[in-house]
């Protein structure tokens, strides 16, 4: 795609991403789904535990 | 970014993909009328099915008077001219049902909430938030539940097949991320991923609803708007004390996981959902994330330790780490009343929150600020700079950085990146000057500002029904710059001047 000015300047500094044209989201593919659901879960009770330890550490 | 010089030809396009918008923003007010005659609020269904009809009308003139136009190609200036000028119309558009409900001082105050739920901003001028209507309330949380996923999308993806503009469109509304190679697949990708949140979510919610004491229906409702506006990171609650009204630490630990996994980049998300679960650790959107978190976190814990505010580990996590991580992932949700940051937080808390606010969540998501993926954009660019005065002039130095795929650091990625927060940064400014200028304190102003320029929705106790329409109007137009990232605005302003000059 030819890269004018006004698509340089929109989103300006967001490089694009290719992604993932074959994954699927939806029936077919409902583990993986439900699996990354569970995994972003995950991430956020990790970044809570950080917030937890610092709260603790300060609030002692 | 100026659109095409035979001008006039292209208002005919965009006036008509303007009609397109304004007839799916007609339509979506079913739902809160639907909601409004189940409870039998007839008032309400009635203003409803008035704003309706006038909306519906207004779309369907535009749509028919330039349906000849609707295949002309739009280029990248006239594609985020329509983007721009159909959140502007919008505005005037859902504002109507608010008006007529009378639960807004002025039409300004009206189409500053529209504003606030369509930016995901979450800052309201709502007079007696307590006792309003199901089918008002339900207004407020879909509009920024649609406003998150990128509104104009939405209906072009629903209304019109294979327009030849929608991925400018698309970019014209602040992402810019192919999840699939067709922006309709990518539209309809973003909106699978959200509905199944919204199903999990409200389910969620309802259930700690009910725990907490309130009867089946009124939890699910509430469940269902708190989501809507954690997920779209919008900040809207259906009561005036927001999620301090539930006091319940499961209420904060659910909202929690979903705002923050709403601030995540849709194109992670859809990496993530799709089997790439290392995702999540190795993009450098999450690295900056969690970095900037941990130590903001530090600086508001440090603050309120320092002037002694809360008394343990406990009120200290669900006080200060739920209201940065609020304003991080630019939600707005609270759990403490608006005024104690001014009283209780201390400069340092206060710093720390304006920070986080103006940081933001990620790009490509609903969230708001500068965005973590620029942030660390910068930082490579920086660390390769230094690293380049370091090391022998002869040496080629190449920075690359995982997001989705190992990107090489580009200069014009970099500069560009460094320009949108520059804009950001001189918009911040703006409102903080616009807030002093109308006679409030600098800290006050300079809060305020971080959350109107983030589209964060906290508040230090400055927004209200009561503060000057000047002000009210220029965060209006902060919360529409920064959601749609400045480009789309400046288009539709260049488009108006062309106009206006050639008269």
């Amino acid at each position: 795609m030819k890269t004018g000015l006004a698509e340089n300047a929109a989103g300006a500094g967001i490089p694009r991403s290719a992604g993932n044209p074959r994954g699927k989201i939806g029936r077919g593919n409902l583990l993986n789904n439900f699996a990354g659901i569970g995994a972003e879960i995950l991430y956020v009770f990790g970044l809570m535990l950080i917030g937890w330890v610092l709260s603790l550490l300060c609030g002692w | 970014m100026l659109p095409n010089r035979n001008h006039e030809s292209h208002a005919k396009p965009i006036l008509y993909f303007i009609g397109v918008v304004v007839v799916g923003l007609g339509s979506l007010m079913g739902i809160p009328l639907i909601v409004a005659a189940l409870y039998g609020e007839w008032k309400i269904a009635v203003d409803f099915a008035l704003s309706a009809s006038a909306t519906l009308l207004l779309g369907g003139l535009l749509m028919m008077a330039f349906r000849a136009y609707r295949k002309q190609r739009l280029g990248w200036g006239e594609g985020m001219t329509v983007t721009a000028a159909a959140w502007f119309v919008g505005m005037l558009v859902c504002a109507i049902p608010y008006s007529l409900s009378g639960c807004y001082n002025s039409y300004l105050d009206s189409c500053f909430d529209v504003m606030s739920g369509f930016t995901t901003t979450g800052l309201t001028l709502v007079q007696d938030m307590d006792h309003l209507s199901n089918g008002i309330n339900m207004w407020r949380h879909l509009l920024t539940f649609v406003g998150g996923q990128g509104m104009v999308v939405l209906v072009l993806t629903v209304l019109t097949r294979g327009v030849s503009g929608a991925y400018k469109m698309y970019v014209g509304e602040g992402k810019d991320e192919r999840l699939m190679p067709n922006v309709v697949h990518t539209a309809r990708s973003i909106w699978q991923i959200s509905l199944i949140y919204l199903g999990l979510g409200t389910l969620c919610l309802w259930i700690a609803g009910m725990a907490e004491g309130l009867s089946a229906d009124r939890a699910f409702l509430h469940g269902l708007w708190i989501f809507m506006s954690a997920w779209s990171t919008g900040g809207f609650a259906p009561m005036s004390q927001n999620i301090l009204y539930y006091h319940s630490a499961l209420y904060e630990i659910i909202t929690i996981v979903f705002f923050v996994i709403g601030s995540f980049n849709f194109a992670l998300h859809h990496a993530v959902l799709t089997g790439h679960k290392r995702e999540l650790i190795k993009n450098v959107e999450i690295i900056s994330f969690t970095v900037t978190v941990t130590v903001l976190t530090l600086l508001v814990t440090l603050g309120l330790m320092r002037d002694n505010v809360y008394p343990g580990a406990v009120a200290m996590f669900r006080k200060g780490f739920y209201q940065l991580i609020s304003g991080h992932t630019t939600t707005g949700f609270m759990s403490i009343y608006a005024r104690q940051f001014y009283l209780e937080w201390g400069d340092v808390a206060l710093f720390a929150m304006i920070l986080a606010m103006l940081i933001g969540g990620s790009a490509c998501s609903t969230a708001g600020g500068f965005k973590g993926l620029r942030m660390a954009v910068i930082f490579t660019a920086f660390r390769r700079d230094v690293s380049r005065v370091a090391l022998p002039e002869a040496t080629v130095s190449v920075r690359k950085y995982h997001h989705i795929r190992d990107v090489v650091l580009d200069d014009g990625v970099a500069r560009s990146a460094l320009l949108i927060v520059i804009a950001y940064i001189f918009t911040f400014t703006l409102g903080t000057l616009a807030g002093m200028l109308c006679g409030y304190p600098f800290g006050m102003s300079a809060f305020e500002a971080a959350s109107v320029t983030g589209n964060v929705g906290l508040s230090i106790g400055l927004t209200s029904a009561a503060i000057p329409w000047a002000l009210k109007a220029v965060y209006v137009v902060i919360m529409w710059l920064a959601r749609l990232e400045f480009m789309s605005i400046l288009a539709l302003a260049a488009y108006v001047a062309m106009k206006v000059k050639k008269k």
